[in-house]
């Protein structure tokens, strides 16, 4: 543990250490896309697969974008709420969405993102249409975040993802974590020994959807820019592509594919066209080659074989 | 309103039904049989519209030339598909879903490096337009139309009359009774992998014809596959058939009468409705 | 993260090191935000091979200022019309300490303008956006290339040109450009005495036209005006208006117009009336640069690229005027400058309109479509007073 110790410090100390501004952003962007790819883990935990996850996104940073510049609230009040209001909606959809399954649900999903997006667009007033919202106020302190220094959203971003890790870590440890891995091993079986499968699966929905609010929250005070073309279909996929590569069996798979993940694009960004082609096939290959993921792979490197 | 407008919108959204309805055919043809999903068929018939471009326009040839060769091409991607990429997961739902998506990036971008991005056309077959009143139709749109059901029909007798297309279904059915009856499920398999392409490629011509060619019109026409495979039921011919009919003419009336942004979500509430009063679709077999 | 890092920055050097040639000069780095993948690619791509060609004439002599002499190098980044992306690469060029920015497209022009206002870069953009790019509280943010602006300059002719037109309807995408557009030219019809008599949008990129082009001819108009449509929407949105029997007018821009007529057919795109369109040169640096493409490229010539020749010939000037690299000044001085360009007197105006003057105002080429090619029709100067 103390190698997670360490790690911590680095990151604690890292705005003090460089300051450049790009390496901050993209640092940030790693932050959203970390929560991102830990809540739709939990959710995977049960054997779903949402492709809702963008827009659950979406109406948190839609939330966020409302509250604080048209009501005049300040961030730390609409940050909750916008995770609040994120969860609020996936309880609905959930229980509906939960009562078809596998490939169905994926489409319901998929369906739902599509949706949300569809709405904010299509209402000019109050969610800015196809234009998106512009000019989203940055937390308060104004004096720490408003300045071109990222520094200040770089902590707001670690701060935001050490909290999410930390309590989705506890909740797959915990008694209703195990009850999720259940549900993945098989539904019937799990419910013959008293589990109330549709109600964990819920559950599950409601806290994935939750962080995506959260992280939703985030981006749009961040960005101060929001639009339908942000959070689109091919960014669920992403962030699914983030748990496949990095590995399922543990949280640390879903982190260690948002940080690979997001540096490659940013490596490749020199070359523009050529950025989609590397990102599918390193999905392609990922899938064929490394099936564990990159954690999966390096605990089979690092466990010793042969040995009773 | 009046019956004129009426009719042309009613008019128009069958047609566009229809060639959508082609696409979704080889999508149904292959989740009914092997519950894969294949995200790269949307490239596909991006690929096919490219070799029809580049072999009937390009290089002149004609046009009963370049479609037999786009379905070649289309057949042969199809199934290296299958082979390196589908087969080697076990045909896992989730599993081919993803990396589908990967190689449907992956062929895009390529297809952006090579063909670049300007869109490019096919032209009509037959040019000009048919006027009857004041409905309007373009006649390769009806032509198109007509090559939809034409194949509709021909796979729904293949798949009912013959020895090959019963041995799909029966596959479906029961993959081991199959095996037990002497059908080879891996040829199975290749087969639907090619008649799916074959039906990509004439969708890809007919949809390059009307829409034209650009390396991104593969993802729509997917969408919209989906869309109606689920409402008509995986595997239903004649579910996918309505289906995409019932899809053609309801964006077509959202479409002019209310706006084009709300056409765009009105196909998802309707997948959203139908999913959640009756999840199995029209035809389909229960879930 | 070092890592990953430390190579871009080394892919970073190594470019700019190939490009900027001599070791002894100093260099100017000019950032350029353009779509090379997606829909607006073809827009893309040619800005990137005419501001190259661009630099390479300008560096052929250099900027003098004082002792040194500068070369401008560019560096072009793919922004792929989608705003996140644009600030992205916006950031990355800020951090590595670029000052002057060209960015392509109101998506990702608008978003950025606070950053580089507050940051002291020079922006230069080919987009629309209005007062929310170009504006007295964004001294820094230059429009090079008029956008829904020609608009100013084409209503006016129209009524001289073609006096049977009354009615107009007007068809654009549902996002931020298309709503510029629609605004912008809704109003100057109507200032022009033109009556308005439909409005309607449709979403960017779709392939089915005939739900819009329905609502559209049942308007009956006498003109379509498509101002922000571009790329394959338009030849769309033209065949599907043909073939429903539309017998009007039709005025796009922003064309590349052999891609037009192929996909609307020679049929459909016969007549249609293109603005901001050079269809064949007609002046001596006209005939240079196409002689020069047609060279280097082949045939077919985009006429876009004669729209984005002339901005970086008055970023040079504008430099060399002031004798400077600071943005600040420099932009002092591109206010002032007069530049004599492919489209005759060149100047920074709009004061009127915009609040400051930045917004560039120069002749406004016309093309007609016909025999199924774009031939040219008329040259209309920039209308005093605007």
């Amino acid at each position: 543990m103390w190698a997670l110790a360490v790690l911590l410090a680095l990151l604690l100390g890292l705005p003090i250490v460089m300051h450049n501004q790009y390496f901050l952003h993209v640092m940030i962007v790693i932050g959203i896309n970390v929560i991102m790819a830990v809540s739709m883990w939990l959710l995977g935990i049960t054997g779903l697969i949402s492709f809702g996850q963008a827009g659950f996104m979406f109406i948190g940073a839609m939330t966020t974008a409302l509250l604080t510049k048209n009501a005049g609230w300040p961030f730390w009040v609409a940050l909750p709420l916008s995770a609040t209001a994120a969860g609020l909606v996936s309880a609905p959809v959930g229980r509906l969405s939960l009562r078809v399954k596998g490939v169905y649900f994926f489409l319901v999903t998929l369906a739902f993102g599509q949706v949300v997006a569809g709405v904010f667009a299509y209402f000019e007033n109050p969610f800015g249409g196809w234009y998106g919202i512009r000019n989203i106020p940055p937390p308060q302190p104004v004096a720490w975040f408003g300045t071109l220094d990222k520094a200040a959203f770089y902590y707001l971003a670690l701060g935001l993802v050490l909290v999410t890790c930390w309590i989705i870590h506890r909740i797959s440890r915990s008694w209703f974590g195990m009850v999720l891995w259940s549900i993945r091993e098989g539904d019937l079986l799990a419910s013959s020994i008293g589990v109330d499968v549709p109600g964990s699966k819920l559950a599950a929905f409601i806290v994935s959807a939750f962080f995506a609010g959260a992280a939703g929250s985030l981006y749009a005070t961040y960005f101060g820019y929001i639009s339908p073309l942000v959070f689109t279909f091919e960014y669920s996929v992403n962030v699914l592509v983030y748990i496949v590569v990095g590995g399922f069996a543990s949280m640390a798979g879903p982190i260690v594919g948002a940080v690979t993940l997001t540096l490659v694009p940013e490596l490749f960004r020199v070359t523009g066209k050529y950025q989609m082609m590397a990102f599918g096939l390193i999905l392609v290959g990922s899938m064929l080659l490394m099936p564990q993921g990159i954690v999966g792979a390096w605990q089979k490197l690092v466990t010793p074989r042969g040995r009773a | 309103m009046t019956s004129t407008l009426l009719i042309q919108i009613v008019l128009s959204g069958l047609v566009t039904g229809l060639i959508y309805m082609l696409i979704a055919l080889g999508v149904t043809l292959l989740f009914g049989i092997m519950r894969v999903v294949n995200f790269v068929h949307g490239e596909l018939v991006m690929l096919s519209a490219f070799a029809i471009w580049y072999i009937g326009v390009d290089q002149g040839l004609p046009m009963w030339v370049a479609i037999p060769a786009a379905i070649v091409v289309a057949a042969g991607i199809a199934v290296l598909c299958q082979k390196l990429l589908f087969k080697p997961l076990q045909y896992d739902i989730l599993n081919c879903f993803i990396v589908g998506i990967g190689a449907s990036f992956a062929i895009r971008s390529a297809s952006w490096a090579i063909f670049g991005p300007e869109p490019q056309a096919i032209p009509a077959m037959i040019p000009g337009v048919v006027r009857l009143g004041g409905v309007f139709m373009a006649k390769q749109r009806l032509l198109a139309a007509a090559v939809c059901v034409v194949l509709a029909i021909a796979l729904y007798v293949f798949l009912h009359f013959t020895r090959p297309g019963k041995a799909m279904r029966a596959v479906e059915q029961d993959r081991e009774a199959a095996l037990l009856m002497g059908i080879n499920p891996e040829n199975v398999y290749v087969t639907a992998f090619i008649i799916s392409a074959a039906l990509a490629a004439v969708g890809g011509a007919m949809l390059g014809s009307v829409f034209g060619v650009d390396p991104e019109m593969g993802s729509e026409p997917l969408l919209k596959s989906f869309i109606i495979v689920q409402i008509g039921g995986m595997g239903s011919i004649a579910g996918t058939v309505l289906a995409g009919l019932f899809i053609g003419v309801a964006d077509s009336v959202t479409g002019t009468l209310l706006g084009g942004e709300l056409a765009f979500i009105i196909d998802f509430a309707i997948l959203m409705l139908i999913l959640i009063v009756r999840p199995r679709g029209l035809f389909g077999y229960d879930v | 993260m070092t890592i990953a890092r430390r190579g871009f920055l080394a892919l970073g050097f190594a470019g700019m090191g190939l490009r900027a040639g001599w070791a002894a000069d100093k260099t100017i780095i000019l950032g350029c935000s353009i779509p090379l993948s997606g829909p607006a690619a073809p827009t893309g791509i040619t800005t990137q091979r005419t501001v190259e060609h661009a630099l390479e004439l300008i560096n052929a002599k250099g900027i003098e200022i004082g002792p040194d002499r500068y070369t401008i190098v560019a560096e072009f980044y793919d922004n792929k019309y989608i705003p996140a992306e644009a600030v992205t690469v916006v950031e990355k060029m800020m951090a590595d300490g670029v000052r002057y920015l060209f960015s392509s497209g109101s998506g990702n022009s608008v978003p950025v303008v606070e950053k580089t206002t507050a940051a002291k870069v020079l922006q230069m953009s080919g987009a629309s956006g209005k007062g929310h790019l170009t504006a007295p509280q964004f001294p820094y943010s230059f429009r090079v290339q008029p956008t829904n602006e020609t608009a100013y300059a084409v209503y006016p002719w129209l009524k001289t040109a073609y006096p049977e037109i009354k009615r107009v309807a007007h068809m654009n995408p549902s996002d931020e450009a298309g709503f510029t557009e629609s605004e912008d030219r809704r109003m100057i019809a109507e200032r022009n005495g033109f009556t308005n008599v439909g409005n309607e949008y449709f979403k960017r990129g779709s392939t089915d036209m005939y739900p819009v082009a329905t609502r559209m001819v049942g308007f009956t108009p006498d003109l379509i005006d498509m101002g922000g449509t571009i790329g394959r929407d338009q030849g769309l949105a033209c065949k599907a208006l043909r073939e429903l029997g539309y017998q009007g007018k039709i005025l796009q821009g922003y064309s590349d117009a052999k891609s037009f007529v192929d996909i609307a057919g020679p049929d459909a795109a016969e007549g249609t009336l293109l603005f901001d369109t050079l269809a064949e040169p007609q002046t001596p640096e006209q005939k240079d640069l196409y002689n020069w493409w047609i060279a280097k490229y082949g045939p077919p010539f985009p006429s876009y690229a004669f729209l984005v020749w002339d901005w970086p010939f008055i970023l040079a000037s504008a430099i060399r005027k002031a004798q400077s690299v600071d943005p600040v000044v420099v932009a002092g001085a591109m206010r002032t400058t007069v530049y004599h360009g492919i489209f005759g007197e060149e100047r920074f105006g709009m004061k009127s309109v915009y609040g400051l003057d930045s917004s560039l105002t120069r002749q406004i080429p016309m093309s007609i479509i016909k025999g199924g090619k774009p031939s040219y029709l008329a040259t209309i100067d920039w209308p005093a007073g605007v």
